[in-house]
């Protein structure tokens, strides 16, 4: 692992994202530990990258430049039809049609239920859903208490995103997350009634 | 992961979070960045240290002590902050000096270790503290807000704000690019390749949203008269 080497702006970028390996964020941390300039390179990048990310995600941008391109050329082909005039009411609704359908907000439909089985075991493989607009979380391996849980759930950025009361049958521990979460990772916390940290889970909801 | 297991899984956790830096925040500043690289011959100051030379111990803390403090300040805030950075370098020594660290090329994987042991502690303390001061009810919601200070929140609304502004000026063309890039996590290849762009068009474009970023963020730190930039 060769740590001597300066990192690009990209790489911090995106280590500032979260968005790198294992073992490259291990390579980039231990260069940071003796680099002042890439730190400050860093903290460039994150003061930037983190607040333009967080404010994308409360008011998302639909993709649209794709399907716009396809639609434009169907119209291209289209336009010798168009300009006759029987077809001209039928094309001004089929524009209307189409307008809705690709400016729709969101674009991509949410399901409405996703299902997560998730396990506290260490080295396991992070588990990730689909976005959703509600989150079924099983914890399979949460332990019999015999009292009342409550299960947390955080981002990244340890920021609160759901606290509530779990159920609990045959198959383990569930929790009903009734928003839908953006995309990113977070953190299930279970907590037994004197508040003390049970199990921590994680999971990542697909972009 | 049981409660006695949790500093060590958080050992397990990078050193930076992902959040915006709470400190030393430069606006859109582009730095240059220096050619080379000094390389340091880790064997020749770990057996030094081991031989008991206090200039050697001197010279591991002027090359680790900033980059210690850094990630100990963004994860754990100001508070003992120098007490903080001791403990680890007293670690690291003793280690050194019981021969625990067997392989010397491997020192700044050891001190990385050692930092994140100490924020994993910390903030393990912190949260048992929190627990055991206030309502179970209340606690949880505020397990992530210790390290909360009015100036941190206000550089983070001021980033927002100026975040925000930069987004509703550009096009909605370039909002989709930095909206797949930022939120959607697409490589940038993807993005070029479906986007119609070559990458210095997609480099471009994220480099004049950061020039304005930071260009906001210089007006608005002259106006208030405050420097984004102050040593942890």
């Amino acid at each position: 692992m060769d740590n001597r080497f300066h990192e690009s702006d990209e790489r911090l970028e995106l280590y500032a994202l979260d968005r790198l390996s294992d073992s490259d964020v291990i390579r980039i941390e231990e260069h940071l530990l003796i680099c002042n300039s890439c730190r400050e390179r860093l903290d460039d990048a994150a003061n930037f990258a983190i607040p333009i990310r967080d404010e994308l995600r409360k008011n998302p941008t639909p993709h649209r430049s794709r399907q716009t391109s396809g639609v434009m050329d169907w119209l291209r082909g289209q336009s010798q039809r168009w300009a006759r005039p029987q077809f001209a009411l039928a094309g001004a609704f089929a524009m209307v049609l189409v307008g809705v359908v690709v400016f729709r907000p969101g674009n991509m439909p949410l399901v409405p239920v996703a299902t997560l089985q998730l396990t506290a075991m260490r080295g396991a493989d992070l588990k990730s859903v689909a976005p959703a607009r509600e989150l079924d979380l099983t914890f399979g391996d949460a332990p019999v208490t015999g009292g009342a849980l409550k299960v947390e759930v955080v981002d990244a950025g340890g920021g609160p995103v759901w606290l509530g009361s779990p159920w609990s049958d045959q198959a383990g521990v569930h929790a009903r997350i009734a928003k839908a979460l953006p995309p990113g990772e977070y953190f299930a916390r279970l907590y037994d009634s004197p508040g003390h940290l049970v199990h921590e889970y994680a999971f990542r909801v697909r972009g | 992961m049981t409660q006695t297991s949790v500093v060590n899984d958080l050992a397990n956790t990078r050193l930076i979070r992902s959040h915006a830096m709470p400190d030393e925040a430069a606006f859109g500043a582009e730095k240059e960045r220096p050619e080379s690289f000094r390389i340091t011959d880790w064997s020749e100051i770990v057996a030094r240290i081991r031989d008991g030379d206090p200039a050697a111990m001197e010279e591991l803390y002027a090359i680790f002590s900033k980059g210690i403090r850094y990630f100990l300040l963004r994860n754990l805030g100001s508070e003992d902050l120098d007490d903080r950075v001791h403990d680890c370098f007293v670690i690291v020594a003793e280690s050194i000096r019981k021969g625990d660290l067997r392989d010397p090329a491997r020192l700044m994987g050891y001190v990385r270790t050692v930092v994140k042991r100490q924020i994993a502690a910390s903030i393990e303390t912190a949260v048992t503290k929190r627990r055991s001061e206030v309502e179970y009810e209340e606690s949880l919601f505020k397990l992530s807000d210790w390290k909360d200070d009015p100036e941190q929140s206000l550089l983070a609304r001021q980033r927002a704000e100026i975040a925000r502004k930069v987004l509703t000026g550009i096009s909605t063309r370039d909002r989709e690019i930095l909206q797949r890039f930022y939120v959607d996590e697409q490589p940038q290849e993807q993005i070029c390749s479906e986007m119609g762009l070559t990458y210095n068009q997609f480099r471009l474009l994220k480099s004049r949203a950061k020039g304005r970023f930071g260009d906001m963020g210089k007006r608005l730190a002259k106006g208030m008269g405050v420097s984004f930039r102050h040593a942890g």
